[in-house]
């Protein structure tokens, strides 16, 4: 894989919260139009990597290398404004407003009225907010949330928040789309359905995806290629069936249990 | 939207003519209320944009009064009147070579305002970038109770604690009703545009609303900005509404008072705090009474135990996060015919 086709490169990333290193050394490169997934026990520092993509932590050391850019350190809306949106592991949505609202507050940033044309309000604003709405509510129909755009976020059930918060994501136009733990909090059918549907929006974005996952089955279905970390630091990487076989990942990953089994 | 606009315009029209009547006309008492509850509402209406709509605790808005109070009084004090006040330490430049007349009223607010404006940018840029919550509020009652101590020391702008006396008061419902449908207007466009979506979003998840791209520095020092131009205005209003000015006038009890008002109003209902602004006036008017009766300040006992009662049973204030709207009155009418219909019947 030649270096231009590369949208993400993870050089060396290191954390260090005091004493406690929660990631070491971590490296690696994602090309475009992939979907990596990334597994590891509760605590092996895989949110952590992602704050550290996302300019939440800035790294103690390493790089982050987005489309040849040095982005290390760069505050979360930048970055955001680069082209990576997150979901968080723990929903995140502004639950006193509605799913509609909750898109377009992805779309703000990029707007081109000043606060002034927003109070007089400006033809160029009421154009702007005219195209937005419509855009969000597109938006919301290909993720099949058009009849959930005006309520109120926090009342939706808890899988429907999922997706507003992909969309959410989604409307900031992003190149890679960081996934934390979509299908924590989730039974199997509901997961198995969530996992369509991200493989759907990666097909109608064309977008490149990396998914933390907490339950093995739910990565293995989809992502090709996965990356296996314990303890801050990679301990394998392959195709699903290399990872199941993997004695190392077995053993820290799986536990004993497994093994048994 | 067409019936709307229509009710919105003649309710304007409506009440331009109530004050153009009642500038003249209206019992001066009744008349001294609403100014003042049209200047506490404009104060809250900026308070509650910072406190209640962006969610960021800011203590700070009597030093925002203060300073908008003080500089509309140096532009509009008469030369006679500025030479009799600065007694002991003369007036320093510029403010002893001129003053402006009536028709420079206007100016004199908006200059009040911009003051607060940059005030707001020294004490937001460092404060809002590194503190919330509660270090927040410490942070603003600080700059407030600064400027306290600045206004009491700096004779040659302020006459210190003696304060000034004899500003023309030019303040009648036409300034201060004007001001606030103006700054009310400006800010419920504010609240409902993407402007304010993106201050709401940063209420609801900070985090959240920064990953999806929105500079959280800049906008909560957008807010803060407009609310420290609000009470900049309202502070002008106030000292030539009553005439005299000290720095006692702006202690931290006016943000007391201001944020009474806004939790009864609902924190972040921009008509919540319009209509609760005019509700403090008229109670403590009403109140008047216990001071003369039981002891002096016993108005502010009474007041402490309102808040309370406020926060036990009307926790979400009069509107919650609700406006109030034309639909919502509408609503409310047919509810009530209905309501009629039924007794009667």
């Amino acid at each position: 894989m030649g270096e231009n086709k590369l949208i993400l490169s993870l050089q060396s990333l290191t954390m260090k919260f005091g004493g406690l290193v929660a990631v070491r050394d971590f490296s690696l490169d994602i090309g475009y139009g992939e979907l990596v997934g990334l597994i590891g026990p509760n605590g092996a520092g895989k949110t952590t990597i992602f704050n550290m993509i996302t300019g939440h932590y800035p790294p103690t050391a390493g790089k982050v290398v987005f489309e040849g850019r040095d982005i290390t350190g760069l505050p979360p809306h930048k970055v955001a404004l680069f082209g990576i949106s997150r979901t968080f592991q723990n929903i995140r949505l502004c639950r006193e407003m509605t799913a509609l609202e909750n898109v377009l507050i992805s779309f703000h940033s990029r707007i081109r009225s000043t606060v002034f044309d927003a109070i007089l309000p400006t033809p160029r604003y009421v154009r702007e907010e005219w195209k937005m709405r419509e855009r969000g509510l597109e938006l919301l129909s290909a993720v099949g949330l058009e009849k959930w755009a005006n309520f109120r976020a926090g009342a939706l059930p808890y899988g429907l928040q999922r997706r507003v918060e992909i969309a959410r994501a989604l409307a900031t136009s992003p190149k890679l789309l960081l996934l934390d733990e979509p299908a924590a909090g989730m039974n199997p059918a509901e997961a198995a359905d969530l996992m369509n549907f991200i493989r759907r929006i990666r097909e109608t974005f064309n977008l490149t995806i990396f998914l933390i996952e907490h339950v093995m089955q739910v990565v293995m279905g989809i992502c090709p290629r996965i990356r296996v970390i314990d303890f801050g630091v990679s301990i394998a990487e392959g195709t699903p069936d290399e990872i199941k076989n993997n004695p190392k990942v077995i053993e820290a990953y799986l536990g004993e249990e497994a093994l048994r089994a | 939207m067409r019936p709307n606009r229509i009710l919105t315009f003649l309710f304007l029209v409506g009440l331009a003519g109530f004050i153009g009547w009642a500038d003249g006309h209206l019992d001066r008492f009744i008349w001294r209320v609403l100014n003042f509850g049209a200047i506490y509402a404009l104060a809250a209406v900026g308070y509650t944009m910072i406190n209640g709509v962006t969610g960021q605790f800011s203590l700070g808005p009597h030093g925002f009064m203060l300073l908008g109070g003080y500089l509309t009084t140096l532009f509009m004090l008469p030369l006679h009147q500025k030479k009799v006040v600065w007694l002991f330490t003369p007036l320093s430049w510029p403010f002893n070579q001129f003053t402006l007349p009536y028709s420079g009223f206007i100016l004199a607010l908006i200059a009040g305002g911009v003051l607060a404006v940059l005030a707001s940018l020294v004490v937001g840029i460092p404060a809002l970038r590194a503190l919330r919550g509660d270090y927040l509020a410490i942070a603003t009652f600080g700059f407030g109770e600064i400027l306290y101590v600045l206004a009491c020391n700096f004779m040659g702008l302020t006459n210190g604690p003696m304060g000034v006396k004899g500003i023309p008061q030019y303040t009648d419902l036409k300034w201060s009703v004007g001001a606030l449908v103006v700054l009310t207007y400006a800010a419920v466009r504010l609240k409902n545009s993407s402007f304010g979506r993106a201050l709401r979003a940063i209420r609801e998840d900070e985090l959240a609303a920064e990953s999806m791209g929105i500079n959280v520095f800049w906008h909560k020092l957008l807010a803060f900005m407009f609310s420290a131009f609000c009470a900049a205005v309202a502070g002008g209003l106030m000292a030539t509404l009553i005439g005299t000015i000290t720095p006692d006038l702006f202690r931290f009890f006016m943000t007391f008072y201001l944020l009474m008002i806004i939790v009864l109003g609902g924190l972040g209902s921009i008509s919540g705090a319009v209509v609760a602004g005019f509700i403090f006036a008229a109670i403590f008017e009403a109140l008047r009474f216990v001071d003369t009766a039981v002891v002096p300040g016993m108005r502010m006992v009474v007041f402490a135990v309102l808040l309370i009662l406020v926060m036990l049973f009307f926790r979400r204030g009069l509107f919650g996060r609700e406006e109030f709207t034309w639909e919502w009155i509408m609503r409310s009418l047919r509810r009530a015919w209905r309501w009629a219909w039924a007794k009667t019947s």
